[in-house]
């Protein structure tokens, strides 16, 4: 049903009059010049992922580093350290991945270095009680 | 139903006469582009994909718009081209700056047509400051209807073409004679074929009012109508 059905004859024909109006034809380059215009004035915002913005506030800065100063800063503490990197160990990455990275790291560190020290050695050194035994047969090979 | 008899050769000439079409742009290729290719894409989506530099669907949007919101523009400044060509540019720049306040469940039509209404608006009262015009009296006079476009050659003869031009100008200058409240509802509706919802959408009003507005818009104009023109 039509919106207009409900007016008078008179009101619906005095609209229909200025429907029937003509329609100015614009100009054959009003598109082209509005685009010119807009890409003059206007560069679209690309949007970045939260974590990776700037932080650009003098506060906020302040603000972050103190955050990671105060993370690390307690990273010192063995018997904090320990329980977190056994739980992300455990929990977070898996021992897996945990197993190759240090064979990695001890690869890497040892291969012009000094004499390296047996993992079990160190620990002692240390006063650590392991708590498990890797099964990586390359990480014993790198050790030896 | 008096005034309704003596209205009607006015308006039965104009029934007569056909609705005048747009002539193709010769070098719109875009305006053919968003009528043969992308039909189907709705205004939203290109206008979101545009946000994101998208140049061709910004082409394809502006386009799509281009007759329609002109057509408005130029009867909302009362015939005057050049304005309407500068408030169509505007429309869409604002647009694109302001892409935030875009409420993405309502529908891209009204929002881009609220900024044009509300751009005339900004414009009027600007010329008012300058002393250029006065918001309500400024169209009225006579010169103002001759700026108005000539109606589109449908193939009728030079009398009739000349005596739609006249009957356009006699509704043309009803519609100046309105409050600008009045004028904008009712070419809104009428001649830019919005619903009446898409009408209170892009006047920020209740739908109450635009029907009382609206009413009382068509019961001046038809008044004007039937009076015998000087």
């Amino acid at each position: 049903m039509n919106e207009n059905d409900e007016l008078d004859p008179r009101l619906q024909q005095a609209g229909e009059a200025v429907a029937r109006l003509s329609k100015a034809t614009p100009s054959s380059d009003l598109v082209a010049r509005t685009m010119t215009n807009i890409h003059s004035k206007w560069v679209p915002v690309k949007r970045v992922f939260w974590m990776l913005r700037p932080i650009t506030h003098p506060l906020a800065r302040v603000a972050a580093a103190a955050l990671i100063i105060f993370t690390l800063s307690s990273m010192i503490n063995m018997e904090l350290a320990d329980p977190i990197g056994s739980h992300i160990e455990r929990r977070i990455v898996g021992r897996t991945l945990v197993g190759k990275v240090e064979n990695l790291i001890d690869r890497v560190l040892v291969r012009n270095g000094p004499p390296a020290y047996l993992q079990t050695e160190l620990d002692a050194l240390m006063g650590i009680e392991r708590r498990y035994t890797s099964m990586s047969s390359r990480k014993s090979q790198s050790r030896s | 139903m008096a005034g309704a008899a003596a209205l009607n050769p006015l308006l039965a000439a104009f029934g007569g006469a056909t609705i005048a079409h747009h002539e193709a742009a010769p070098s719109a290729k875009i305006a053919r582009a968003s009528e043969t290719v992308a039909p189907a894409i709705a205004d939203e989506v290109l206008f979101e994909k545009a946000q994101r530099g998208d140049r061709d669907s910004l082409g394809v949007l502006i386009a799509r718009y281009e007759k329609p919101l002109f057509a408005v523009l130029v009867r909302m400044t009362s015939g005057d081209m050049s304005r309407a060509d500068d408030l169509f540019q505007e429309t869409f720049l604002h647009a694109m700056r302001s892409a935030g306040t875009f409420n993405r469940k309502m529908s891209f039509k009204p929002w881009i047509t609220a900024i044009a209404v509300n751009l005339v608006r900004d414009d009027a009262r600007k010329r008012k400051v300058r002393g250029e015009v006065t918001l309500d009296n400024g169209a009225r006079n006579k010169d103002d209807t001759a700026r108005m476009p000539e109606p589109a050659s449908t193939g009728e003869c030079p009398g009739q073409s000349a005596e739609r031009r006249d009957e356009e100008q006699v509704v043309q200058r009803a519609l100046t004679n309105l409050t600008p409240l009045e004028r904008e509802v009712i070419l809104l509706h009428f001649f830019n074929s919005m619903t009446l919802q898409e009408t209170c959408e892009t006047l920020s009003v209740p739908l109450g009012t635009v029907k009382s507005r609206l009413h009382s818009a068509l019961n001046r104009l038809s008044t004007m109508l039937c009076r015998p023109q000087p």
